[in-house]
């Protein structure tokens, strides 16, 4: 299966890509899982406050689903915003 | 005794006597209602007949720092106006940063009470204390930076080189032709942009107010301020929004923020997902049109944080340069109107700046418009061969300066969306609350934020209560969007203190880093009074009132207000993380009635002698307007 891994404000510059497709064996993984494949990202996340991290699954937060552990399938789309803010 | 941090004078200005005169603040009031949009709010209460026409010479307009404005407290170089809106015709105040609001208090007063009407046009120059109104036959006509330009050449010849240090608050063609959203604007680029305050100025013919001073306000406890200031500005530090996503890419960072969540309002809020937000993201924008080096000086008065954006456009034909956009107004001429093309929404925004006009209004009644064109309700003589379509860049650039000068379908737009709609024979297109457009959040996917937009006092806004900072950003923490559950209690706190860091007058986004507390301890060391948190929630909670209650006397304002427009409460969002949803306030709103004290969305007489508003509850008794 695929899943689309996009970053989003800072996170471009610090890792120097905006997108990448992941494949992973089997119809279902978890978002760690995915992440294992994208050890610079994963660094990234975990050296910093994880929870300062916005993390969408398909849009919806994962800390409205499983964190770390929220399933995703073929198609899901992962994107992964730093904090940000405005009006 | 004048309570630390204010100048404890207001500046009263009769435009029919053409005189100025100088007047106390007292103590005791402003214990009550701090400054700012609280003092604001009691002043017009007091002085003006909520009836009144908001373009007749019986309105009353005040501009309003507070006790933090230019004391050096972090993100405190704002300013705000307050007078009964010509768009929505409540109490509304509009807010600005910049560097006018602080040079306001240097010049020797809190605020600027405006009343009357002049003859002709004229300018008011306020100065080390003093103040005096002069022609401005000269200015009228001219758009706000030419405008700002003549008034500081003009002064050139009077203070020499110091005249570079004025600060000018003025308005363009849109406040003078009356466009019902005009904004005041100030040091060019910054925008008084909701609620058409440009257009009360405008009624009057005051054309500008330029500012200049030296006096610095003094804080009424230095030692605990300079306390409090290290510790806001180490906040500031340690908070990623505040330190390294707005400085990197200003309010314009949220536009695929928004966009992922499924709730940036696309074509007239039709849906909530634009496949074009990438190309006019605050990514794209840093990687074009933004111009870094000028953003510091684009930034408020003393702010760490300077999100003020400053672009440059070298692609015709939407070649130009100013300050912005911002996100509200990336959305307006963006998604709201199905346009993707970065370069147009800024040339749109600059005119914007030029011409004194309210981004968002401006955008979101091009949209409006544009649906209306879609459904057939436009008679096709009326458009003139403009192609009016989604995604038009020329609609956008050319319907705002239409809707400045009420240039043919401009004329219309400049009623705003609502009266627009109704106009044209289809009143649910408009999506307004109050009369004010909605601004750049789907409701459907945010339900206590859509709780917050139906009660908004000053009509549609999204900034009475950010629930999208704990809804969508997880500040200060993250809580179910979808769910209605506890919303109402989440958004009378957020109401309550917003009101008063309005009345401080500090920057919302400080919020994102300082607490509560930290605003208590801000307004005990300035002013000089112990404050504590349920004292300033109570500050807050009355303004609330008083606002609701103004309203209530202006046009019986209640629970046929506190609405939505069907398409957000009973159209589910069609696609996208969100979809499904409607926004579900009939499970919301009887119990933030409950939680504030209210009967049917009017404040009760309880409620009101609770906060000290006997008065205000015997004025809605009078007119049968209390409820039982």
């Amino acid at each position: 299966m695929k899943v689309k891994v996009v970053l989003f404000s800072f996170l471009r510059e610090k890792l120097g890509w905006k997108e990448k497709i992941v494949e992973v064996e089997g119809e279902k993984a978890t978002l760690e899982a995915i992440l294992d494949k994208l050890p610079d990202l994963k660094e990234a996340i975990l050296s910093s406050d994880i929870d300062s991290f916005l993390i969408l699954v398909d849009g919806v937060n994962v800390r409205l689903l499983k964190l770390l552990k929220t399933e995703v399938k073929d198609g899901t789309e992962i994107a992964i915003f730093p904090p940000g803010g405005g009006g | 005794m004048v309570l630390g941090g204010y100048t404890g004078k207001i500046l009263r200005v009769n435009l029919y006597e053409e005189k100025v005169y100088v007047e106390a603040l007292p103590d005791e009031v402003l214990k009550k209602w701090i400054g700012g949009r609280g003092l604001g709010v009691y002043l017009l209460l007091k002085e003006i007949n909520p009836k009144v026409n908001p373009l007749s010479p019986e309105n009353k307009i005040i501009l309003l720092t507070g006790p933090v404005t230019g004391t050096g407290y972090p993100m405190s170089g704002r300013w705000c106006s307050v007078t009964k809106s010509p768009l929505t015709n409540t109490v509304h105040d509009s807010h600005s940063g910049g560097k006018w609001g602080p040079e306001l208090k240097f010049a020797g007063f809190d605020a600027i009470i405006v009343e009357g009407v002049a003859e002709k046009p004229v300018w008011l120059w306020v100065h080390d204390g003093k103040a005096e109104l002069r022609c401005a036959s000269h200015l009228w006509g001219k758009d706000v930076h030419s405008t700002t330009d003549m008034i500081i050449d003009e002064l050139k010849a009077e203070i020499g080189d110091d005249a570079k240090n004025v600060k000018v608050a003025c308005i363009g063609p849109a406040g003078e032709n009356l466009v019902r959203f005009a904004a005041i604007m100030n040091d060019k680029n910054r925008a008084a942009g909701r609620g058409g305050h440009g257009a009360v100025l405008g009624s009057k013919k005051l054309k500008a107010i330029a500012v200049r001073g030296t006096i610095k306000p003094k804080p009424a406890d230095e030692g605990a301020f300079r306390e409090a200031v290290m510790k806001a500005m180490d906040k500031i530090k340690k908070s990623p929004v505040t330190s390294q996503a707005l400085p990197a890419y200003g309010t314009a960072v949220l536009v695929n923020i928004i966009n992922k969540h499924g709730i940036f309002p696309t074509r007239n809020f039709q849906t909530g997902v634009f496949p074009g937000a990438e190309k006019i993201s605050g990514e794209r924008m840093a990687e074009t049109i933004l111009i870094k080096e000028k953003v510091k000086e684009e930034a408020c008065w003393g702010c760490p944080v300077a999100c003020a954006r400053y672009t440059k456009v070298t692609t015709p034909p939407w070649t130009g340069e100013g300050g912005g956009p911002e996100y509200e107004t990336i959305w307006a001429f963006g998604s709201q109107c199905g346009v993707d093309n970065l370069e147009a929404i800024a040339k749109a925004n600059f005119l914007c700046n030029e011409l004194g006009l309210d981004t968002i209004s401006m955008g979101h009644a091009i949209g409006t418009f544009l649906e209306l064109v879609e459904k057939g309700k436009i008679p096709k003589g009326v458009l003139r061969g403009l192609r009016a379509e989604w995604g038009s860049l020329e609609a956008i650039v050319e319907l705002t300066w239409r809707t400045a000068y009420r240039s043919g379908i401009g004329n219309d737009l400049a009623e705003g969306a609502k009266k627009l709609a109704e106009k044209y024979g289809a009143p649910e297109l408009a999506m307004v609350v109050r009369g004010q457009e909605l601004p750049a959040y789907d409701p459907r996917g945010v339900q206590g934020h859509g709780l917050g937009y139906a009660t908004s006092n000053r009509g549609g806004c999204h900034l009475r209560a950010y629930l999208i900072a704990p809804e969508v950003l997880g500040v200060p923490q993250l809580v179910d969007r979808f769910s209605t559950k506890g919303k109402p209690k989440l958004l009378k706190d957020f109401q309550d203190l917003f009101a008063v860091v309005d009345s401080m007058v500090i920057c919302k986004f400080s919020t994102f880093a300082i607490a509560a507390e930290d605003i208590v301890e801000a307004l005990t060391a300035v002013m000089g009074v112990k404050f504590t948190v349920d004292d300033v929630m109570k500050i807050g909670e009355r303004i609330w009132n008083a606002e609701r209650a103004f309203n209530v006397l202006s046009f019986g304002d209640g629970r046929a207000y506190d609405t939505l427009p069907k398409r957000l409460l009973e159209e589910p969002m069609p696609e996208g993380p969100a979809k499904g949803y409607v926004v579900k306030l009939g499970e919301m709103l009887d119990e933030y009635y409950s939680v504030r004290g209210w009967k049917d969305g009017r404040p009760t007489r309880a409620k009101l002698e609770e906060l000290g508003l006997k008065w205000v509850a015997d004025r809605l008794e009078e007119e049968g307007l209390l409820p039982e």
